[in-house]
């Protein structure tokens, strides 16, 4: 990767991919949890969490509990691979700085 | 947009941190039902060893089945939509912990009922504290006051009051557990 990943390079996306990594697979997280665990308002964690969406790295899950609404949202496969490549490009950043 | 290896040594320490707080956080969550149901065991099964002694066997033993085979239902509904599948793995190490103090217990024959009734506790205690320096420390916190309640009980109450005391207290801190652990 020459380039990093652009969804997941902005500080408030990395955040919310590292929430998510140390769930097992397909293991969804309450969106109010998400929120309190990556500092975020409900607004702003909204859009940047439909923008991961759309790069197909999330999965949202909408439903009721108790007749109240409840947002869910779980890492992909791609998500996952992604952010890992990720991961490994800033590591290949420092190894290249240890290598000059 | 070139990245600095300044840039990346923060940013990698950043989802270190975020990381190491969701995991604690899932941990927590992922605990918690189980603690107030195993809260629920310990009232039922200290308590009814203190009414009635002679059946304490086989009041743990049903309660024990109970407990792991009810643990591994909370886990299978814990599962994403789809993906609930009755959780063979808690059930069996649930099982897994009953028979490890069993055959530790077996090794030190003969023993009173205060000694079995401690031992039980004092595994599951550290068990907890050991799981907190993995997983966080409010497991720690639990696991050293079930150690620190046994220890007392143990050795400074009276041994008729023992089974009492772990019913209330042992189940109360339990159950309180769960309830902390959920609000995180």
């Amino acid at each position: 990767m020459e380039q990093p990943d652009a969804v997941i390079h902005q500080p408030m996306r990395l955040k919310i991919m590292a929430a998510l990594k140390p769930l097992p697979d397909k293991d969804p997280i309450e969106f109010v949890r998400l929120r309190d665990l990556v500092g975020a308002t409900d607004g702003n964690l909204g859009a940047h969490v439909t923008t991961l969406e759309e790069a197909g790295y999330v999965a949202v899950d909408k439903d009721f509990v108790a007749k109240k609404p409840r947002t869910r949202v779980a890492l992909t496969k791609e998500g996952r691979r992604a952010f890992e490549d990720y991961i490994a490009y800033l590591r290949g950043i420092l190894d290249a700085g240890d290598r000059a | 947009m070139p990245v600095s290896p300044q840039e990346a040594v923060a940013a990698l320490q950043d989802i270190a941190k975020t990381e190491r707080r969701s995991f604690s956080a899932y941990g927590y969550k992922a605990a918690a039902p189980h603690l107030m149901l195993w809260g629920v065991i310990w009232f039922l099964g200290y308590g009814g060893t203190y009414l009635l002694p002679p059946d304490s066997n086989w009041i743990w033993f049903g309660l024990l089945v109970i407990g792991a085979a009810s643990s591994a239902l909370i886990g299978m509904r814990m599962k994403p939509r789809g993906a609930a599948k009755f959780s063979w793995r808690i059930f069996f190490t649930w099982l897994s912990a009953l028979a490890a103090i069993s055959s530790v217990l077996s090794i030190f024959y003969p023993f009173n009922g205060l000694q079995v009734g401690s031992l039980f506790p004092l595994f599951i205690g550290w068990a907890y504290v050991i799981l907190g320096i993995w997983m966080g420390g409010r497991f720690a916190v639990a696991g050293l006051a079930i150690v620190a309640l046994t220890l007392f009980g143990f050795f400074y109450l009276p041994p008729a009051t023992f089974l009492l005391w772990m019913a209330l207290l042992g189940g109360a801190i339990l159950a309180g557990t769960g309830l902390w652990l959920r609000s995180v």
